[in-house]
């Protein structure tokens, strides 16, 4: 009964801990084999495909150039744009004044001679703002609203059009106006009597397609394919299923693939290729782990050699233009197989090939990857290295557009992808380059890798959204702030550097080879080391206190103290442990309650380590049995209690509850704990013996029962010392005491 | 015999009128209204008979609701449930378009509410255009309370300023809404229902209440309150589900609201026992819609809760606000045109309500 209390208690203390000191991490971040990195098309082309199933930057680039083109060279593009595109018919009423006054294209507009051509442009923003209105939800359709009347005025005005320059553009605004007004009969109409015979550019393709879709509501689906396909509107064909027609033929059974051979074989330069594969490819990422592919269905197996056979069919095809993002495709999907070789063969073919600049960086960023994948530990490889990480830090720095004060990936406790150059330097050096220095002996280029790969992005874009409360309002709210106030002045958690990978990995190492890399920090040898130094976060504090911790650890009090001693007091007060109220319990006693809190914090773990370091010079040379026997017990509830109650000395994330394995009570079960589980059992033992050791050693009854009394054995102290002033107080409030042995933990 | 005869007279005149107080009760400075909160709009014969019935003069009409529908490019405050028209307007009878303000909507367009009242104003303008409808007021119904209290006022007055000199304005006013400044509006309906919290298992009629409505009614409030009232009653009912907790022992006996079920017929489930007056507990899985819906159903110890006032509690409530509005001449509005909701009331009962003393 008296153990079931004591687990009770012992185990609602530990829930309530391991609730409470989970939140100062770490928090694990994901395995670097998970990031994906494979990209061979822009995150902008991917959202207007999944928008609108429509490639708008390229029908707006052609349509610019038309204007360019009957309008004058010297216009620079992005004013034409501007003015075709941005500004608001209010605005380009008067073209040369306010926001368009330093803007070339407007200037020629504003020309008298020009009048044709501006007269065009405010009809069709006209046409624009209804057809918005229109589309808004507070619109409400009724035969001769305001809307409609406007249209129909419009619309005469366009038919009214008899020159030759915009007769294509004012039958688009036509068609546009008809299906506002869902008259497909009218578009059909428009379109067989004039616009079909127009000359073929990018405006008389929108008006195929859009007479494509009047087709596909009136019922002629085989018109309607004929014109999304003259019109490359791969969009609407994929909407309407057209490549069922096409199926049956495929020498293919994926579904998958043979929608990218109706897309190859129509339109083998579509972008949508690129947008596709890189949903495929990233699909596949998604399944390795160390390269085992295990948990690719067969189904899906299926599916990726399919996509490599007809991938080599596009390589060889006269008619494709996008050979390198093919090759690229499949030396990504070798290397995903594991099949480095033919990996790195097609990575040397694509290399060589004509690409978009996108595609030359994400194969760049693949060659980084594949030497990765070859990494050792010789000078010619760091050199390399030293090269490959100069080009990424350069990528980084303009890759980064993590500016936007609303931008949630700041919140990147939980490590996730924030930009894609840190997850190529996540995915490359953590995943690759790192588990292969370590196994080469050089722990210490690890950890610098490591440190750049979870940090640099920190220093590029220095900003974190933290969380707040505002209690008055009984509301939380979002709020970003720079990195170094995160660290410095935030007054809540830093989960951050608690939980990325570096943190993760220094942590898991042993503590000389974390002070080797402290050391390294102070000491550089190479320019690789400078390098990587200067682009990490290598605040002295932060590391000393992680080496020291690690110290403790290992109860090795000497060196922990020596690296604790480093750590300034303004740090400590700033980490997680000290905002959360720990540093507060004394090491070194038995029980605890409030009355014993430390009245002074500071140097909290470097104070221990010195006691440690005098407790255990006394036990080994004091010359008096019970000053010996007293240092004894002293260490012995110190190094209990650094991995019990004051767990925070030798750890930084905390947890609780039974070890599976063995059935016992563990203070940390956590992935992050195995070695300080170890550290821990050892530690126990260790305790045990000094305990038995001290309790022999004693010459004084009294002191000896005075130990016992502190280590709360009872019982012990009873039968062995019946005559001390100490078992007196005991049988005199024996209703209060209970034998809680230092066996019983 | 004179004098005799002279009280004959008098007795003869106003017998009639004795007698048509039940069977006519509009007469008297007020009309009989209803409400139609249905998405479409199509009259069952029933539904036809029963404006007949009771000579109702206008129907406030829902139109559609404004909400807040969070959108990263779009407005966020959108106009929503739009109503369909499968049928014509009965002619001879007012139409009162009126239209749903969510309190989030009401937040979100602060600043911007004479933006939202155009809008209103102009959809309300192109559903009456496309379905005939003249109106002479139109209706803003909000649960604005004190944070949402400005900016609806000032969706109203904006609102006011818009429609044209021959129309006028009017909201729906709540019971708690009655110790605050009235809107600035025209008239006011009284809303006499919703009165409790239906979230709760321990609220003895969500609906409507005495004991809830009392309180708001002392002081003789409605007599001195700075706005002309019409009042609205209800007639329906709803169940209400709620689901046991049991998450932990502390949970135990715990109910959570779960959803409001059109039906009422819940005593003729075997599988419903009834545990109070007005409450039944899933004894095994009840599904209502045999299958069709996996929503529609309720399993073993869950609680039902079933909710319609009866016309004599309406009545009494009724006495109570008459008593202050004597004397001011309102129209009595029944919330809602709906067949089988009326179905649980009585012509007599529905006159009742009907009737202005």
């Amino acid at each position: 009964m008296k153990y079931l209390k004591y687990i009770l208690a012992i185990s609602s203390i530990a829930v309530l801990w391991a609730g409470r000191v989970a939140a100062c991490g770490p928090y694990y971040p994901d395995s670097p084999g998970y990031i994906k990195i494979f990209r061979c098309c822009s995150p902008e082309l991917e959202s207007q495909w999944q928008e609108g199933r429509r490639f708008h930057d390229y029908e707006k680039y052609e349509n610019c150039l038309l204007w360019q083109k009957i309008t004058s060279p010297a216009i620079p593009l992005d004013d034409i744009e501007k003015v075709v595109y941005k500004v608001k018919l209010s605005e380009l009423r008067n073209p040369a004044d306010g926001e368009l006054s330093d803007n070339w294209f407007a200037k020629w507009l504003s020309e008298p001679e020009h009048r044709d051509d501006l007269d065009y442009l405010l009809i069709a923003k006209e046409i624009e703002e209804i057809r918005e209105y229109m589309n808004n939800p507070w619109y409400y359709a009724y035969d001769g609203d305001e809307e409609h009347v406007r249209l129909n005025g419009l619309m005469t005005r366009c038919r009214a059009y008899t020159g030759k320059r915009h007769a294509a553009r004012y039958a688009l605004q036509m068609v546009r106006m008809h299906f506002a007004k869902k008259d497909f009969r009218s578009c059909l109409k428009l379109w067989e009597e004039s616009a079909s015979k127009m000359q073929e550019d990018i405006v008389a393709d929108i008006i195929a397609s859009y007479v494509g879709g009047a087709y596909l509501r009136c019922g002629n689906r085989e018109k309607a394919i004929e014109l999304f396909t003259r019109s490359g509107d791969i969009g609407s064909l994929m909407s309407m299923k057209a490549w069922d027609e096409f199926e049956e033929k495929s020498e293919y059974t994926d579904m998958r693939v043979k929608q990218l051979e109706y897309i190859f074989n129509r339109f083998a330069d579509s972008p949508l290729l690129s947008i596709k594969l890189q949903e495929y490819v990233r699909e596949r990422e998604k399944f390795v782990y160390h390269y085992e592919d295990s948990s690719l269905s067969n189904e899906e197996r299926i599916f990726y050699g399919e996509l490599k056979r007809f991938a080599k069919k596009a390589v060889a095809s006269p008619r494709c233009h996008q050979k390198g993002m093919w090759r690229y495709v499949l030396g990504f999907l070798y290397y995903l197989d594991g099949n480095m070789g033919m990996a790195s063969a097609y990575l040397k073919q694509a290399e060589c090939s004509q690409v978009t600049p996108l595609l030359k960086e994400s194969t760049r960023a693949f060659r980084f990857l594949m030497n990765g994948v070859y990494a050792n530990n010789s000078a010619e490889y760091r050199s390399k290295l030293l090269c490959d990480l100069k080009w990424l830090d350069e990528r980084m720095k303009e890759g980064t557009e993590l500016n936007a004060d609303d931008n949630w990936e700041y919140n990147n406790w939980m490590n996730w992808s924030v930009n894609y150059w840190q997850d190529v330097a996540r995915k490359v050096l953590l995943g690759e380059v790192c588990p292969r220095m370590e196994r080469a002996g050089n722990t210490t280029l690890a950890l610098q890798l490591a440190n750049y790969a979870s940090n640099r992005i920190h220093q590029v874009a220095p900003m974190y959204e933290v969380y707040r409360y505002d209690s008055k309002e009984g509301e939380s709210y979002t709020e970003v702030i720079s990195f170094d106030d995160y660290r410095k002045t935030w007054e809540g958690f830093n989960y951050y550097d608690y939980s990325n990978q570096f943190f993760d990995r220094i942590y898991d190492s042993t503590a000389d080879k974390a002070a080797r890399y402290a050391e390294r920090i102070e000491h550089p040898k190479s320019e690789l080391d400078k390098y990587l130094n200067d682009r990490s976060y290598a605040d002295t504090d932060y590391i000393y206190d992680i080496v020291g911790t690690l110290y403790l650890r290992e109860m090795n009090y000497e060196k922990a103290s020596h690296w604790l001693a480093k750590v300034s007091t303004d740090y400590q007060a700033r980490t997680n442990i000290a905002k959360e109220g720990y540093f507060k319990l004394g090491p070194f006693r038995y029980q605890f309650d409030k009355e014993h809190f430390i009245a002074d914090s500071s140097d909290y773990k470097l104070r221990f380590a010195q006691e440690m370091v005098r407790l255990d010079k006394m036990m080994h040379s004091d010359a008096e049995a019970n000053r010996k026997a007293d240092a004894k017990i002293r260490y012995g509830i110190g190094l209990r209690n650094s991995f019990g109650r004051c767990w925070y000395l030798t750890s930084y994330g905390f947890n609780s509850g039974y070890d599976e394995k063995t059935g016992d009570w563990l203070y940390s079960i956590n992935r992050e704990s195995f070695m300080w589980n170890a550290y821990a059992r050892s530690a126990y033992k260790k305790v045990d013996v000094l305990m038995q050791e001290a309790v022999a050693e004693f010459t004084d009854p009294e002191k000896a029962a005075q130990a016992q009394l502190e280590m709360m054995n009872y019982a012990t102290l009873i039968k062995k010392y019946p005559e001390t002033k100490a078992a007196q107080q005991v049988k005199s409030r024996c209703d209060n005491y209970y034998d809680y042995g230092l066996e019983v933990r | 015999m004179k004098k005799y005869l002279s009280l004959i007279i008098w007795l003869i005149c106003s017998l009639p009128l004795l007698s048509c107080k039940e069977s006519s009760p509009s007469n008297d400075g007020g009309n009989n209204c209803v409400y139609y909160w249905r998405t479409t709009f199509s009259l069952s014969d029933a539904e036809k008979e029963f404006l007949k019935e009771h000579d109702v003069k206008k129907i406030y009409l829902r139109l559609f609701d404004v909400d807040y529908k969070y959108s990263e490019k779009n407005e966020c405050v959108v106009p929503e449930a739009t109503i369909l028209f499968y049928d014509s307007i009965p002619s001879g009878i007012e139409i009162v378009p009126t239209v749903y303000i969510t309190t989030a909507a009401m937040r979100t367009m602060q600043t911007t509410e004479s933006g939202y009242a155009e809008k209103i104003l102009k959809r309300v303008n192109a559903i009456c255009r496309k379905y005939n409808i003249a109106f002479k007021e139109i209706q803003l119904d909000c649960d604005w309370n004190k944070s949402t209290r400005e900016p609806f006022f000032r969706l109203c007055e904006s609102v006011k300023r818009g429609i044209d000199s021959t129309q006028s304005l009017s909201s729906t006013i709540r019971l708690h809404q009655l110790t605050q400044t009235p809107p600035p509006v025209d008239r006011g309906v009284l809303m006499v229902y919703n009165t409790g919290n239906l979230m709760e298992m321990t609220t003895e009629n969500s609906i409507f209440s005495l004991k809830d409505i009392a309180p708001y009614l002392r002081d003789d409030r409605l007599s001195e309150y700075r706005l002309p009232l019409d009042v609205a009653y209800p007639a329906y009912g709803w169940s209400l589900v709620f689901h046991p907790v049991g998450m932990s022992d502390s949970d135990d006996g715990k109910y959570v609201f779960d959803r409001i079920m059109r039906r009422t017929d819940i005593p003729d489930f075997p599988s419903l026992k009834k545990i109070g007056d007005n409450l039944y507990e899933a004894t095994s899985q009840v599904d209502f819609s045999q299958g069709e819906n996996w929503w529609d159903r309720v399993y073993e110890n869950y609680r039902i809760k079933t909710e319609r006032p009866t016309a004599e509690e309406i009545l009494k409530v009724k006495e109570l606000i008459d008593a202050q509005l004597s004397g001011k001449p309102h129209d009595n509005i029944i919330y809602h045109l709906d067949e089988e909701q009326l179905s649980h009331y009585s012509n007599n009962e529905i006159s009742e309500i009907y009737t202005r003393n």
